[in-house]
């Protein structure tokens, strides 16, 4: 059994004595009396060591200074004053007596003594759990961020916690009591919360977590959550309300946040006019939008909901979605735009799908889900493929015309060569004619040997021309700078030009990019493009070279035939422009001047392969040359270069 | 080259061909015999003017020419009521092998002559159907 400790402070010692007898007469707690004179004594005393039990004597001088001290210190001991006799407890004495435990030196009984002892002790442990527990609910009141408040049975404020103060600008909790909710809010807020009270002090029912807003005195407005309950005295008679508020307002703003997102979303899916569906990990839809079951032929989104596609697809169908619902899952990648064939069914004619299925990771579960979206693309492709079969037609016809173009081209180039050659022919047998007769003079022969000479040359000239032309030839591609290309030619042509008083200006754009070119095929096109100009302004003029970079648009001037076939739009080309201001080609002609042995220049002079020659090398460079006469007079021939590194193969 | 008088009985040929070297090894070579008397016309379009002043006992015309080609030409001389009756002998490069080794020949019922030609054929050529036409 645990021993109890009692200090006595008295200057009569007597009295320790006569305590331990009386308390060891009988049967009980041991106690072990120690006696000490003075205050400071007893003040060490019951600092080092455990001391259960102060007991004063009234008769010392420092009796209520002590037992005042102790109680109001930390120490968890009980406390009792000892008085003489009755005599003693006058109400002055009592009432400056700081504790309510007492005993008479005139009446120490043994049954007495423990008795008061045991109450005391009782009375300060029970002092003590109360302070400790005031000590919880001040505390809580200050501390928690929650609103707490009592108020009256008219719902005036008794008190308030530090945070309902603070929420509306007070320093101090006691600075509202005795205002109510219409000091503070707007007079229907105010008037709500009133009709609420009210009605709690007359029912006794609690109000459960309702949503209430607040202006607060940062300005702001906040959402509160708020419990109200019945405030009852220790009759368990309504004396008021008390409440607490919880600001809820960054879980309000989530949620209309969430709301505005889920509403968004279910517009989106109710609109949206391709199919759109969740499933979970176990192939269960859990989202299904209108379009989806209505194309499923259901009625509403609950028939599909917690089934899967198995139920909605026959077999074959459905192993084939659920391969690419498994192979989603697995690599954890989706797959977009592809295009899948759906056979005819019961609901739908066979048409064609274009699906995305995308791995969701399900922020709440965990799991992967599924999302799905497919549009039915059955008239598109319908379309397509009759564009399609007319792109084909049209180049079937287009392939056609181009052999019989080629056979005419052949023929052309046949009987153009048989002119272009059996003219020097003729002159050579001619002169031999001449030659082989007897009466010939010197002089003569002389000079029809150089009728043969010239004729022979020119014959071989149409010759390499025709050599030229033939696609045999391999281009010799590098990478060339194409004003550089220009300059050379224009000098190589400097002389001629000079002779026919041509002027021939540049106009070349800087940092154009080196493109894969034949150099020296390029700079035969520059040159018969110049000659051709210079041919065009018999009395002289001026010939303009321009190099740029430039967009095919749709407003690009010779935007058709060869340029389509050749560019897309919004490609980015390089180009090169020879322009003279010569009186122009006939409209007539402006469609013939590519063809072989078409010449408008003197006769002998020119043998019309030229332009035919030039367009062949900017083809094979799968560019295109276009002609045209400029508003302003004479004609521009343009040149159009891919940039693209890579020429396209071949198409033959 | 030296000027040759010309006799005034010999027979007047027209020659239309854009080929200049051509026209004037042909005037060479007829005009050596004093047989001939040989014109040369390079541009087609001057042709008919020129035919008109000329009076040629044959023409010879080359169909492929810039301006007006041969067969233009043939249609404004036979549109003339002097020249309508001169035979006119096509020039043409255009021609088979067969038809290049028989030298002058009726096709279609014109009158061809196959470039190259020499000297020997063309005066046949002209012999034989200027004496026809007399």
């Amino acid at each position: 059994m645990k021993e109890v400790r009692l200090l006595l402070l008295s200057e009569a010692i007597s009295i320790a004595d006569k305590l331990r007898n009386l308390l060891g007469s009988t049967a009980g707690l041991p106690y072990t009396i120690i006696s000490k004179q003075s205050f400071d004594d007893a003040q060490r005393a019951i600092d080092s060591f455990p001391v259960q039990v102060v007991m004063a004597d009234m008769a010392h001088e420092d009796a209520i200074r002590l037992l005042n001290h102790l109680k109001q210190s930390e120490f968890n001991g009980a406390l009792v004053a000892l008085f003489d006799n009755e005599g003693a407890m006058t109400p002055t004495s009592m009432a400056r007596c700081p504790v309510q435990d007492t005993l008479l030196k005139s009446r120490m009984d043994p049954l007495l003594v423990r008795q008061v002892l045991r109450f005391a002790r009782q009375r300060r442990h029970s002092q003590l759990l109360l302070a400790r527990e005031q000590s919880l609910f001040t505390e809580l009141l200050n501390n928690t961020p929650d609103r707490i408040y009592f108020k009256d049975r008219n719902s005036r404020f008794l008190r308030v916690n530090m945070g309902m103060a603070r929420a509306f600008g007070f320093e101090n909790p006691d600075d509202l009591r005795g205002k109510s909710d219409f000091d503070l809010h707007p007079y229907a807020r105010a008037q709500d919360a009133f009709n609420d009270e009210q009605k709690i002090i007359q029912t006794g029912q609690a109000l459960l977590g309702k949503d209430e807003t607040e202006q607060h005195a940062d300005g702001h407005m906040r959402w509160v959550n708020t419990l109200k309950m019945p405030l009852r005295n220790a009759r368990r008679e309504i004396i008021g309300t008390m409440g607490i508020s919880r600001d809820i307002t960054n879980e309000k703003l989530a949620e209309l946040a969430l709301e505005r997102e889920k509403k968004l979303l279910s517009t989106l899916l109710e609109v949206l006019p391709d199919n759109l569906y969740v499933k979970d990990a176990n192939d269960h839809y859990i989202i299904s939008n209108p379009s989806h079951w209505r194309e499923l032929g259901l009625e509403n989104e609950d028939q599909i909901l917690g089934k899967s596609s198995a139920d909605f697809f026959p077999p074959e169908i459905n192993r084939q979605l659920s391969d690419q619902d498994k192979k989603v899952r697995k690599t954890n990648e989706p797959i977009t735009n592809f295009e899948e064939f759906r056979p005819a069914t019961e609901l739908h004619p066979a048409r064609w799908l274009l699906t995305s299925k995308v791995p969701l990771k399900d922020p709440v579960s965990g799991e992967v889900l599924l999302v799905g979206i497919s549009r039915d693309i059955t008239e598109q492709k319908h379309t397509q493929e009759k564009l399609e079969n007319v792109i084909r037609e049209l180049r079937d016809t287009q392939s056609e015309l181009i052999e019989a173009e080629k056979l005419k081209i052949v023929g052309r180039l046949a009987s153009g060569v048989a002119h272009e050659v059996k003219n020097p022919l003729n002159i050579i047998l001619m002169a031999a004619d001449t030659l082989c007769s007897e009466d010939i003079d010197e002089d003569e022969r002389k000079e029809l040997c150089k009728e043969i000479r010239t004729a022979v040359l020119k014959a071989n000239d149409v010759i390499f021309e025709l050599l030229d032309f033939s696609a045999a030839k391999e281009l010799k591609l590098d990478l060339a700078s194409i004003n550089l290309v220009v300059e050379r030619a224009a000098k190589l042509i400097h002389h001629r030009s000079l002779k026919a008083k041509v002027k021939v200006r540049l106009e070349l754009a800087a940092d154009l990019p080196q493109i894969p070119m034949d150099p020296q095929k390029m700079e035969q096109v520059l040159i018969n493009l110049i000659f051709n100009a210079i041919n065009a302004m018999p009395n002289g003029g001026v010939i303009e070279i321009r190099t740029a970079l430039e967009k095919i648009g749709l407003e690009t001037e010779a935007l058709k035939g060869q340029l389509i076939e050749r560019f897309r739009i919004g490609d980015e080309v390089m180009t090169i422009a020879v322009s003279d201001n010569g009186m122009g080609i006939d409209k007539d002609n402006l469609g013939k001047v590519f063809e072989p042995f078409f010449t408008t220049g003197p006769s002998g002079k020119s043998s019309g392969l030229g332009l035919m020659v030039t367009k062949n090398i900017v083809e094979r460079h799968h560019g295109v040359l276009t002609l045209r006469n400029r508003h302003t007079g004479g004609v521009e021939a343009k040149v159009y270069l891919h940039l693209d590194p890579k020429i396209p193969p071949n198409k033959k | 080259m030296t000027q040759v008088q010309i006799p005034k009985n010999c027979k007047r040929v027209l020659i239309v061909d854009d080929e200049e070297s051509f026209t004037r090894m042909v005037k060479r070579n007829l005009e050596r015999d004093m047989k001939y008397m040989v014109r040369a016309v390079n541009d087609s379009t001057e042709a008919l003017a020129t035919a008109r002043e000329f009076h040629p006992d044959i023409i010879f015309l080359d169909i492929i020419m810039p301006g007006a080609d041969g067969g233009d030409v043939a249609a404004q001389l036979r549109g003339d009521s002097q020249l309508r009756k001169v035979p006119i002998v096509f020039v043409s490069a255009m021609v088979s092998r067969k038809e290049s080794a028989e030298g002058f020949y009726t096709s279609g019922g014109e009158l061809f002559i196959a470039k190259p030609v020499n000297t020997g054929t063309l005066i046949r050529c002209i012999e034989t159907h200027t004496a026809e036409s007399e």
